[in-house]
């Protein structure tokens, strides 16, 4: 589920209350977005993806809250990971060539192309 | 709302509107389609498990039968682990780059899928990567007129037939029935315009809770739960009988009568979308299960452990419709 909202990062676009499909931020004017409901996250990534200052990070763990220390997850190279390693530029979606799995039923010992 | 991704977003509001106006559904017994991810996670790409070797606790190497029946025979007699060994480097390659939220779970718990085994869950998926929506013909137009149907609202079967239309197909089947539906409401909306304006809806089989106002947030987390306790089950849903079959949908029409009753809360208002989410959730593990009943035979995702063979005759495609009284019929 959602962790954390960086509030040194976040510029408060509000573009994760808008990415997010279940409803569990809260916009505030002026203000970084609230986690209002957490329990309604599924943890789907959706709003780290959408993030531009890659202020949000999404726990893997789904029932159980995890306590999460920012200076942490940035040294472990997290924040913003999701978006990385799709390939996105900055916002834009991309990185769809890099997707190869369509050879992946040929792919046993030879290498990928590049 | 299973853990699986997607299942919170997809409540079936789609196919309750539908059956509503009296559009029938198809495919709702081919749905006992589970996914499996990390216990702690809800990731349920199931590519990665093809090149898995299976274990349970004290290590032993489990078999038999595809991914699915293999962990779901082994889940109920303990925890089940995963790793995936037979992976070639290539291969291993080609998932990380083409599938990056395979690994952003794992990753994040710390866990080298490929070197580590870690303990797995199968995660219901219901009509998500189920076939059954609503019955379309080729323009996407339902059975009730001026009435269209795209993406996962619509049924899948004609697409993928008994089994799951995960990844590709569906994610194909959205975006071309979203063109053709789109196209085609259009064309009927350009032919009636001279009617214009409002028309009645030729019948309006509702779910009546407009007239007893909102059952409440106690009432909805209630009913959810009655609806998981059905369909998450293994022994109820992954394998199915008719005994057990009978005995959940006997127990789901009572909640949702009781749901359909629950009358006005004193948190009225509240959430007024979740208690549509939840009848639509109460009406679709009944059309389940309805539909499931009828088809009497193990084909694709429907696996009757009381019929484990398919049935000799000629496939036949069920319809089912109705709110208050479901009716299930072989389809013409």
């Amino acid at each position: 589920m959602i962790e954390l909202v960086s509030s040194d990062r976040c510029i408060k676009c509000d573009a994760c209350v808008e990415a997010c499909p279940d409803n569990v931020f809260d916009a505030s004017p002026g203000e970084v977005p609230i986690i209002a409901r957490v329990e309604d996250c599924q943890t789907c990534f959706l709003c780290e993806l959408y993030c531009p200052t890659d202020a949000l990070y999404v726990s893997p763990f789904r029932q159980e809250r995890e306590r999460v220390d920012e200076a942490a997850l940035i040294a472990r190279g997290l924040l913003g990971s999701y978006r990385r390693a799709l390939g996105w530029r900055g916002i834009k979606a991309a990185g769809t060539e890099r997707d190869l799995s369509h050879r992946l039923p040929e792919a046993d010992g030879t290498p990928l192309e590049q | 709302m299973s853990r699986a991704l997607g299942t919170y977003g997809l409540t079936g509001d789609g196919l309750l509107m539908a059956a509503e106006a009296g559009a029938g559904l198809s495919g709702m017994e081919f749905s006992g389609q589970y996914g499996v991810s990390h216990v702690d996670a809800t990731v349920t790409k199931n590519l990665i498990y093809d090149w898995a070797t299976f274990s349970d606790e004290s290590g032993r190497e489990l078999d038999g039968g595809d991914v699915f029946e293999i962990v779901a025979r082994n889940l109920p007699l303990g925890p089940v682990y995963a790793i995936i060994d037979k992976a070639s480097p290539a291969i291993q390659e080609g998932l990380r780059r083409g599938q990056p939220n395979i690994f952003l779970p794992l990753d994040r718990l710390g866990i080298d899928p490929f070197r580590q085994r870690f303990p797995v869950a199968l995660r219901y998926e219901g009509t998500v990567r189920g076939v059954g929506g609503v019955a379309v013909d080729r323009n996407c137009a339902a059975s009730v007129p001026g009435l269209f149907a795209a993406g996962d609202a619509a049924s899948r079967e004609s697409v993928v037939g008994a089994v799951s239309g995960g990844g590709g197909p569906n994610s194909t089947w959205a975006i071309a029935s979203g063109v053709w539906a789109g196209e085609a409401a259009s064309n009927y909306a350009a032919r009636n315009r001279a009617r214009g304006g409002a028309r009645p809806a030729a019948r309006a089989d509702c779910a009546n809770q407009q007239a007893n106002g909102d059952p409440g947030a106690d009432a909805c987390a209630a009913a959810i739960k009655e609806v998981q306790s059905e369909l998450f089950p293994l022994e109820r849903n992954f394998s199915r009988d008719e005994m057990t079959m009978r005995g959940s949908l006997s127990r789901l029409d009572s909640a949702w009568q009781a749901f359909e009753t629950a009358g006005t809360s004193s948190r009225k208002g509240e959430s007024p979308h979740k208690a549509r989410e939840t009848a639509a959730m109460l009406a679709t593990a009944r059309w389940i299960y309805a539909s499931a009943l009828e088809r009497r035979e193990t084909r694709g995702i429907h696996r009757r452990r009381d019929h484990p063979g398919r049935d000799s005759a000629p496939p036949a495609r069920l319809r089912v419709r109705g709110v208050e009284r479901i009716v299930v019929e072989q389809a013409q």
